[in-house]
């Protein structure tokens, strides 16, 4: 049986629950009224429960009790509290959410991520405008280039920008990557400079790892950034290239994946990926059928 | 005599008036096929410009251009198509479906980049064969007693070197298209205009006095249109560049080799300098494809095309596909040794080495067994047994990479 009274309500509201439980209790009558009560159960158990405590242990059990909910009832009075900077947060606990926002977590295993440049310039909202255009043109020229290259191969290799998180370090980068199963991350900062505006690109490859920087055009003005008069930066394109090929090998379609690498080596020669895309093309050669062809009249000096 | 006159005309008009049509059609990118008698199609598309509507009004004026210079081919059709209410993304893929719901050979599209003051067109030209590549013109082959030597082009994909458009050339895209867009009664500016081609407004060529063509719409309207304003606007005339090159490969399509070859070498010597490795390496393999389908004597002239070509792509098997084709052409035959076949069998070794290229495999496979016959590779003082035993050691070898590649 329970108390109406205990539960705050009025009787009018009460009277049809006690009706219910009235007719419950004539149908469990019917049944058997030999049957304990859900509170009769508990109170039972809990006495079970601090019978089988050794009796040592029965103070200090209580004491603990007292103070974890007198700890939980002062939240509120802690310094510092637990939603302020001066406390640390998880790991890239705030991370998730913004970039969760962006895009299905694990589900974008064909797209390259560009999250929007630092910057310490006093018009954001120009810097957002430029980061609009450089996605539009790195879609559109990235596509071209790789197809021109005749590298997708009916495949799809996507661009997607997401201005809801700034990710600034390593960690941070990784994390992200991983954390949206995407292949690469292009991040990146513009900084003013002498009245002069300079960027450095940042390019990361999830598997295998890779970093590469590319400082870009400097100008008196935000948008001159984006080259509007030049196909895509070779640094886009030869990332986008490696990628790409990265996939390929994944798929172990190691054809595709040298082409890919080789077109990253001609596109950006002396760069970290170049060096990174030379490894990987000399580990497939080892695979390649064809490594022991030579003229017949002997290999090339 | 009269009566057989009428019937003689008839029976002319019947059978040839469709394969000397000339017609431009505006319609939208989702639109069924709309010009369905017409052979040779290209499709320029509105160039992408968010917010404004110069993109369809550049495409117009190409549009003009394109139709009105084009020499050399019948049944020529240029649509002019639009986006409607829902945006269509402009992609290889999307443009692919659109020539093929069209069935046109050629797609032409783009994007403005504003930027300041100033905009950049971007333009791209997508060739679309109505059949499979391997079977269509752009693709070559050779049959010898060993077997067929093919060959097929790189990427069908062409980007052109940004155009940078200041106000002043925004103002000649827009006095361009009114330029063109106004039918006069004669061909003359100072004659009078009789009428205005709307957007809507399809209309058939039926005669061209460069830079004016004679045209007649949908509607009846007959007059005349300034088609060639590019040339005319010195901010615009890098825009040739677009019409130049579709020109050649529509002309090399439709079998006028002659004429693809004479555009295509203007292309090069006009436009050449500012385009990037996979736009020249095109043109170069297709002025060689013309070059070679055009006669005998033009093999040499091909060949340095092709090698070019695979100056430009040096880790693209095409190149040493086309190549191979017009050396055995050329010397297949020869009893003595070539150099020319030693440095062939060079490139198709990398060819295959960089991308396992099968159809590179089995032209080698061919091309060393025209060489165990006609001893092209065979240096002067090396024995006949030590050259047939080289030749049998690679045949093998390749036979091992093709299993191998088969798995």
């Amino acid at each position: 049986m329970t108390d109406n009274r205990h539960r705050g309500e009025s009787p009018q509201e009460a009277a049809p629950s006690a009706k219910t439980e009235c007719n419950q209790n004539e149908r469990s009558g019917q049944e058997g009224d030999d049957q304990p009560t859900f509170e009769e159960t508990r109170k039972e158990f809990f006495n079970l429960l601090w019978k089988w405590v050794p009796r040592q242990f029965k103070l200090p059990l209580v004491a603990l009790i007292v103070i974890g909910a007198t700890l939980v009832s002062t939240r509120s009075l802690w310094y510092p509290p637990l939603d302020s900077r001066l406390h640390k947060p998880a790991p890239h606990g705030g991370l998730i959410s913004k970039v969760d926002s962006c895009a299905a977590p694990s589900a974008d295993a064909r797209t390259i991520y560009i999250f929007d440049f630092a910057s310490d310039m006093a018009a954001p909202e120009k810097l957002h405008q430029f980061q609009e255009e450089l996605g539009f043109k790195l879609k559109k020229g990235i596509r071209a280039d790789l197809e021109s290259a005749g590298l997708l191969a009916n495949r799809t290799l996507e661009i997607k920008l997401c201005h809801e998180a700034l990710v600034r370090d390593e960690p941070d980068i990784l994390f992200v990557g991983k954390h949206l199963g995407c292949p690469g991350v292009i991040s990146g900062y513009v900084e003013e400079q002498n009245n002069e505006l300079k960027s450095v690109v940042r390019f990361t490859a999830i598997d295998p790892p890779l970093t590469d920087y590319a400082p870009d055009t400097v100008g008196r003005d935000v948008e001159s950034l984006i080259q509007p008069d030049q196909t895509v930066n070779n640094a886009y394109l030869a990332f986008s290239s490696f990628i790409l090929g990265t996939l390929y090998l994944k798929d172990h379609q190691f054809n595709l994946a040298r082409q890919c690498f080789q077109h990253t080596k001609d596109i950006r020669p002396e760069s970290e990926m170049a060096h990174k895309a030379d490894e990987i093309l000399q580990s497939l050669e080892q695979e390649n059928p064809a490594k022991s062809l030579v003229s017949i009249e002997g290999p090339e000096p | 005599m009269k009566i057989f006159s009428l019937t003689f005309s008839l029976v002319c008009s019947v059978l040839f008036v469709p394969l000397l049509v000339q017609a431009s059609e505006p319609g939208k990118m989702r639109d069924p096929n709309l010009l369905p008698n017409v052979r040779y199609k290209i499709a320029v598309l509105e160039f992408e410009n968010p917010g404004g509507k110069l993109g369809l009004e550049l495409s117009q004026v190409l549009n003009r251009e394109i139709i009105g210079s084009m020499r050399g081919v019948r049944s020529l059709g240029v649509l002019n198509l639009r986006q409607d209410a829902e945006h269509m993304d402009l992609n290889v893929s999307t443009v692919t479906e659109i020539a093929h719901r069209q069935a046109a050979l050629i797609v032409v599209w783009g994007e403005f980049y504003e930027n300041g003051g100033n905009v950049y067109l971007h333009t791209h030209l997508q060739i679309v064969p109505d059949d499979k590549i391997a079977k269509s013109r752009l693709a070559l082959s050779l049959q010898t007693d060993k077997g067929e030597i093919k060959a097929t082009p790189p990427s069908l994909l062409i980007n052109f070197a940004p155009i940078a458009l200041n106000t002043s050339s925004l103002k000649a895209i827009q006095e361009s298209h009114s330029k063109s867009a106004a039918i006069h009664s004669n061909p003359s500016e100072s004659a009078p205009e009789i009428g205005r081609l709307q957007t809507e407004d399809g209309y058939e060529v039926d005669n061209v006095q460069d830079p004016w063509m004679q045209i007649r719409t949908r509607q009846g309207q007959a007059g005349w249109v300034h088609y060639g304003t590019l040339e005319e606007q010195k901010e615009l005339s890098e825009l040739q560049a677009v019409v130049s090159f579709a020109q050649g490969v529509l002309q090399y399509l439709a079998g006028s080799f002659g004429t693809a070859e004479s555009t295509i070498s203007n292309y090069l010597d006009r436009w050449g300098e500012k385009q990037d490795k996979a736009n020249l390496a095109l043109a170069h393999i297709l002025r060689g494809n013309a070059r070679f389908n055009a006669g005998g004597a033009w093999a040499g002239p091909a060949s340095e095309d092709y090698l070019e070509a695979a100056t430009l792509l040096p880790h693209d098997a095409a190149p040493a596909n086309y190549l191979a084709i017009v050396r055995l052409f050329q010397y297949r035959w020869t009893q003595e040794y070539r150099t020319e076949m030693h440095d062939l069998e060079t490139r198709l070794i990398r060819a295959v080495q960089s991308q396992n290229n099968v159809e590179t495999l089995n032209n080698l496979r061919i091309f060393y067994k025209c060489a165990a016959e006609s001893k092209f590779l065979q240096r002067p003082g090396i024995d006949v047994q030590p050259y047939s035993d080289a030749i049998s050691k690679q045949l093998a070898l390749i036979e091992e990479i093709a299993s191998k590649l088969k798995q």
